[in-house]
């Protein structure tokens, strides 16, 4: 299975903030305190996060990060898919479908 | 290319370095909004009001207002009354704030909790709910808030969201009617229900300025005497004093963060520096929450004391004074009046807590670092 076809849906239970600089997921399901942690993006995350829309590949949303960042494709497609990796463990988005 | 990883932050953390952060850029972190000024109690001691004349905000109008405050960067909501859960609307309400990504606490006297809305808050947890727990005899609660039976009522409620495991803690306001009470109350909530308590005795005039609620107040030294009694609130006094028992009198008029990360809306959607201050307010319904915060607000900040013959300049203590242009205004009608209570009760906890040498001089936020004392 070819990974960068991978197309991938935002929990619809997260919420993204932006506030005083930081970038910030929000559980609304879960409790902020009991969870003892909160997410946080940095600045590449936060791009990547807000291309995850249910339509748009790894592929098409490395080729976007390639455009708007100065990074080689290779470097590119070793943080996404570390990143998605993560994103995926904390049930904070989940695969529809791969082609 | 920097690291695209998702930082997984502590609470406390994350948090601390938010709000460090809010101040610094002026952004409303931190919001109140009183969803009604509306009770079922009765409570001698509160300082709420209703205004005959004003039309409280429908649900759409709620609505927008969360729009705008979240636009602005409000993260903590605190959802309060009245008694908030008097709205028929209130569940439509929390949730879209739930759904803002607000994290939202909501403070009730938990007697029209139900099942239904216990649920609700199990599904979509809020941060923390305080409920208040006025007695535990029913003649105490009574004497409180007009209604023995209600505390029934409450104590289902609490049981409500105990079943539930939906984060709790409860509270109460001490005055000569539950004074005795007290620690009867603190134990049954820490012993037997084992969860967080804390109690407040420092009673504000109502919002409209009238003053017939303060008969209820605990002398000064009888509000001491509980700091004494209470290890936790002996023992934070004391650490309170080794960090910042000798800062300076402070020339700005306004310590704490309202105006620089933390604001309030009531149930007429009028933006105030906090619930206490009536002074400037904006209307939400006619601008934007930005215009609000810009155009009242951005000078709080720099405002000083105007009064340069007030005791208060000479004053020692006061690192341990509650006393704020919000309290004096409501009780002596202009910024800097000096309201007696307070400041009998700043020099009998320095006296008491206080010592030249544990205290170190350190002028930096102190009316945040008190709050946490008694909170």
């Amino acid at each position: 299975m070819n990974d960068l076809a991978k197309i991938f849906a935002k929990n619809e239970n997260i919420v993204f903030r932006q506030v005083a600089g930081e970038v910030i997921l929000v559980p609304v399901r879960d409790k902020v305190a009991d969870l003892k942690c909160i997410y946080t993006l940095n600045e590449v995350g936060a791009f990547v996060w807000s291309n995850i829309n249910g339509k748009r590949s790894l592929a098409h949303i490395i080729d976007a990060l390639v455009s708007s960042f100065s990074v080689n494709p290779e470097t590119a497609r070793k943080e996404v898919s570390t990143f998605i990796g993560q994103l995926e463990t904390k049930k904070l988005i989940e695969e529809i479908r791969a082609l | 290319m920097p690291c695209s990883q998702v930082q997984e932050l502590s609470y406390a953390e994350f948090s601390a370095a938010l709000h460090d952060k809010a101040i610094l850029a002026r952004t409303p972190l931190c919001g109140t909004f009183t969803l009604t000024q509306r009770c079922n109690l009765h409570c001698v001691h509160c300082y709420e009001t209703t205004d005959p004349g004003k039309t409280e905000l429908n649900t759409s109008q709620v609505k927008t207002i969360l729009d705008k405050l979240s636009a602005a960067g409000c993260l903590y909501l605190l959802i309060t009354g009245g008694e908030p859960l008097l709205r028929e609307d209130f569940i439509e309400l929390y949730l879209y704030a739930k759904k803002k990504g607000l994290i939202v606490t909501l403070f009730t006297n938990g007697t029209l909790l139900t099942p239904e809305i216990a649920d609700v808050l199990r599904d979509y947890p809020p941060f923390l709910v305080e409920i208040s727990l006025y007695g535990i005899s029913r003649e105490t609660y009574k004497a409180m808030t007009g209604n023995g039976e209600a505390l029934d009522l409450c104590q289902r409620g609490i049981r409500l969201l105990l079943d539930r495991e939906i984060p709790l803690k409860l509270k109460t306001m001490v005055t000569t009617q539950n004074r005795p009470e007290l620690w009867p109350i603190k134990n049954y909530v820490e012993q037997e229900l084992k969860i967080d308590f804390r109690f407040d005795a420092m009673i504000w005039p109502r919002i409209n300025g009238q003053k017939d609620n303060i008969f209820c107040r605990l002398s000064p030294a009888e509000v001491v005497q509980l700091d004494i009694e209470d290890q936790k609130r002996s023992r934070g006094w004391q650490e309170f004093n080794g960090q910042y028992g000798q800062a300076a009198y402070s020339e700005k008029l306004f310590t704490c963060n309202a105006g620089k990360s933390s604001f309030a809306v009531d149930s007429y959607g009028q933006l105030r520096l906090c619930d206490m201050l009536r002074s400037p307010s904006f209307d939400l319904l006619a601008g934007s929450f930005r215009e609000g915060w810009d155009e009242c607000f951005a000078k709080i900040s720099s405002l000083t004391r105007q009064k340069k013959d007030s005791p208060c300049g000479q004053c020692q203590q006061s690192a341990f004074c509650n006393l704020c242009p919000a309290w004096s205004s409501l009780e002596g009608g202009e910024d800097e009046f000096i309201v007696d209570f307070v400041c009998q009760i700043a020099q009998l906890r320095a006296k008491e807590f206080g010592g030249g040498k544990n205290g170190q001089k350190r002028v930096s936020n102190t009316a945040n670092k008190r709050s946490q004392v008694v909170s």
